[in-house]
């Protein structure tokens, strides 16, 4: 197991240089330039001034050179300054992952806590009014954008519930618990989606499962309903939701991006989307890689929780 | 009092001529008398819509930056309630002996949030540090009109001019131009980026970014007793959506809406204060590129102008919530044409009938096709491209839509790379600020690549005259040459933002330029 974990993140350095590369091209095709944020639509670009900012920050120098620059730097563990505000890029990043961390961390538990019981109960249930219930809930909760459900929780929230805390500065050195408070409820949001698709892996995975005969035997040895459904059936169907689980967390390192605009979270999200507003090249660059190495990382976990949970593949490689 | 009269005349220059003498007297009054008694304490919450670039006032000219760095720098003159005229701030008192030539009297006892004691040196240094190509000041270029500074005492400060400016004053009351900062800080801190020391109501106690920026009371600011509130909080929720909704359960107790629609919604709401705005400080502005054909034909571009119906744009676009206006923002009274006056400017009024006249005089009788650039970035600016197509589209011009996204859009402006470009002109602290940059053909920027030398004469003179009646019939001229010549076409003028505040908050007062600087004597009830 050790060795192909080492392999599998062997694998993953070819993925992460690939990924800086592409993040690299990207922002610098994106017409636009960081000279007309930093000194407003009333400097000339070409002007001395202009210059000047250009030069300070490599831009005159060919593309290439400046990638070499940036991944000399990174491979040293040193993600430059942001262009825009002048600060070391690291420490930014620092204080910004956790936050994300945490609001993905918690949506992944709603995710389960809503998915798995929803997806089981369906699958019991099938054809009868419970699953079509779930499903029906479920299907709104797929195709409800986060950023609609976000702005109409916060507003009706403030409405009719006042008291409940809904845009609360996040700080985790200074005040965990409230900042905790203040992520639920976006990490309530971001997590519809990817309950539902729990929830209908579950289901599936369940149905079939059902339907096996060692259901029947284990009914059939007299064990209670529940115990058959967690032990027997659950335990088997979660091979593939462990999958869906892997592909949903990716989604949610995604979604935060949207979720921490509409609540106002610091997160990595924020710092990534102002950095692409601003052209803040090397920030661009290091949130990028940042954000795609949690993708990498979730992948690698999802692929070695298999072995966990079904031994047999052990074997096979 | 010698300096009362040097004041007066150079309040004078920077607008208000001879209505603001008259109605000087009763202004400062109006913001603190008719309120009741004021509270000391508590924390202001302010839902701020973008993470700042960093908090030097001398690096950026980001709104996001200006807007908490206003509360912690001063500069040595400042803004009257009706920003259309300057009042001391740091200086006290200042003499012209001569057009070259400002001579400023700063105010004794002015501490630094450090404790440093605020003296000429520090002016002195701001100044170089503004030119100072190492410090990317984008005003660097309008003060390099500098040629000298002197400092014969700690409390007198000497500009010398390389020619005479009459914007100058202007600049020197603006903290997105000009905020006062210690040598000392500057040195020891390299550069302001994350904070520094001013002179402002308010000290930075915490920056986060992407979070929250924490300033609290400057217990040494020189106004006694000011300012009442003990800190504010920027939260930083870029979400308009969110914006309102925080203001409403109260986790904000001021923010600013950026959409006539938003901001309609909270009219509403109860113990919201969200007022109109006095008056309308950003410009909608049409470029040509009048280098190529079709627009280098100043008929083409009169029928243009004759094809819209200004009124319609305002009804539809805004609501109602914009005016009409110039060259000018309307706010920048009285430089400004005002709205009622528009109509009065040629080629300002709708008459399709002459506009295909002048079409078919152009040798444009079936008419062309052209590129509309404009970006989302902002509300209105798509809007006003979409009416404006099917108005033009009367007279044959055959209008495609190019979104573009915003520091692009800047990019293409400047470079005259659309035939049509659009983008929102926000107020300047004087009108040579925007008029000048963009319509004088020495300008670097001149988006329409407008070669006028009768243009440029005026704006020339109007940039070196001191007789604030002069400078104000010069503006006035441009901006009849410029709609004449149909230059620039200014669709409307509308809000740069609506603020609104809880009912909570006493004693405040919103500026049209969307300054806040009136926090520093309001307090929460």
């Amino acid at each position: 197991m050790l060795r192909y974990a080492a392999t599998r993140i062997v694998f993953a350095v070819p993925v992460l240089v690939g990924v800086s590369l592409m993040s690299f091209a990207i922002i610098h095709l994106i017409p636009g330039d960081i000279v007309s944020v930093l000194a407003g639509p009333t400097v000339a670009l070409d002007s001395e001034a202009a210059q000047n900012i250009r030069r300070a920050l490599h831009l005159d120098q060919p593309l290439p050179v400046q990638y070499g620059i940036w991944l000399s730097g990174a491979l040293h563990g040193d993600f430059g300054n942001s262009l825009v505000m002048g600060l070391p890029v690291g420490p930014q990043i620092a204080s910004h992952l956790p936050v994300t961390l945490l609001l993905t961390a918690l949506s992944l538990v709603f995710a389960l806590l809503i998915g798995l019981p929803g997806g089981v109960v369906a699958a019991t249930t099938r054809g009868r009014w419970p699953d079509l219930a779930i499903r029906g809930v479920g299907l709104l909760g797929l195709s409800t954008p986060p950023f609609f459900v976000g702005v109409a929780a916060v507003l009706l929230l403030s409405i009719y519930w006042p008291s409940f805390k809904t845009l609360g500065v996040v700080d985790l050195h200074r005040d965990l618990v409230g900042s905790l408070q203040t992520l639920l409820l976006p990490a309530f949001v971001l997590s519809l989606a990817a309950a539902t698709t729990i929830m209908r892996y579950t289901r599936a995975a369940m149905l079939e499962v059902l339907a096996e005969p060692f259901m029947a035997t284990a009914r059939a040895k007299g064990a209670g309903r529940l115990r058959v459904l967690i032990r027997h059936g659950l335990r088997n169907a979660l091979l593939p939701v462990v999958t869906a689980v892997g592909v949903t967390a990716a989604h949610l390192v995604a979604g935060a991006v949207v979720v921490e605009q509409v609540f106002g979270l610091p997160g990595i999200g924020q710092l990534m989307l102002n950095a692409i507003y601003h052209r803040d090249y090397t920030q661009v660059q290091a949130t990028v890689l940042v954000v795609t190495t949690l993708v990498v990382l979730i992948n690698i976990v999802v692929d070695l929780s298999y072995y966990l949970l079904d031994p047999r593949i052990q074997q096979h490689g | 009092m010698t300096a009362d009269i040097t004041r007066r005349r150079f309040l004078g220059s920077t607008g208000v001529g001879l209505i603001g003498l008259g109605y000087a007297a009763g202004l400062p009054a109006a913001a603190g008398d008719e309120t009741p008694t004021p509270k000391r304490g508590g924390v202001l919450a302010i839902g701020h819509d973008e993470n700042p670039i960093g908090l030097d006032p001398h690096k950026t000219a980001a709104f996001s930056t200006t807007n908490i760095a206003e509360h912690m720098f001063s500069c040595l003159l400042r803004w009257d309630a009706t920003v259309s005229r300057v009042e001391p701030d740091l200086a006290t008192a200042w003499e012209n002996p001569d057009p070259l030539t400002f001579v400023f009297h700063l105010r004794e006892g002015v501490k630094f949030h450090n404790g440093d004691v605020l003296t000429s040196e520090d002016v002195k240094f701001t100044f170089q540090r503004l030119v100072d190509p190492a410090t990317r000041s984008p005003w660097a270029s309008i003060f390099s009109v500098i040629s000298a500074i002197e400092t014969p005492d700690p409390k007198t400060v000497v500009f010398r001019l390389a020619h005479p400016f009459s914007p100058f004053l202007n600049y020197l009351a603006s903290v997105r131009y000009t905020a006062i900062v210690s040598r000392e800080d500057v040195k020891q801190r390299g550069d302001l980026i994350k904070g520094g020391v001013g002179t402002g109501p308010f000290m930075l106690d915490d920056f986060r970014p992407n979070s929250l920026i924490r300033l609290k009371r400057n217990p040494h600011y020189y106004e006694p007793g000011l300012p009442y509130l003990d800190g504010l909080d920027f939260r930083i929720i870029p979400d308009e959506g969110s914006r309102m909704a925080a203001l409403r359960a109260g986790t904000v107790q001021m923010t600013w809406l950026s959409r006539p629609d938003s901001a309609a919604q909270m009219g509403d709401v109860p113990d919201i204060v969200a007022p109109e705005p006095e008056a309308f400080s950003r410009l909608l502005l049409l470029e040509f590129d009048q280098r190529k054909p079709p627009f280098n034909d100043v008929r083409v571009r009169r029928a243009f102008s004759l094809a819209l119906n200004r009124e319609l744009i305002v009804k539809v676009v805004w609501r109602g919530k914009a005016g009409l206006a110039a060259a000018l923002p309307p706010m920048q009274a009285p430089f400004a044409v005002p709205s009622g006056e528009v109509s009065g400017l040629p080629y300002a009024n709708e008459d399709v009938a002459a506009a295909k006249a002048l079409m078919t005089e152009a040798g444009y009788a079936a008419g062309f096709e052209t590129i509309f650039a404009v970006s989302p970035a902002n509300y209105g600016d798509v809007q006003i491209a979409q009416i404006v197509q099917q108005m033009v589209g009367r007279i044959g011009i055959k209008i495609k839509i190019l979104q573009k996204e915003w520091s692009q859009l800047v990019t293409d402006f400047q470079s005259t790379e659309s035939p049509i470009s659009m983008a929102g002109l926000v107020w300047g602290p004087d009108p040579d600020t925007n008029i000048s940059i963009r319509l004088d053909s020495k300008s670097t920027v001149n988006p329409g690549k407008t070669a006028d030398p009768v243009l440029d004469d005026l704006l020339a003179k109007a940039r070196q005259s001191y007789d604030p009646a002069e400078r104000t019939s010069l503006y006035r001229a441009v901006q009849q040459r410029v709609a004449d010549m149909a230059y620039v076409i200014t669709p409307c003028a509308a809000a740069l933002r609506w603020e609104m505040w809880s009912s909570k908050l006493q004693g405040y007062r919103a500026l049209p330029s969307a300054q806040r600087v009136y926090l520093r004597q309001a307090w929460l009830q």
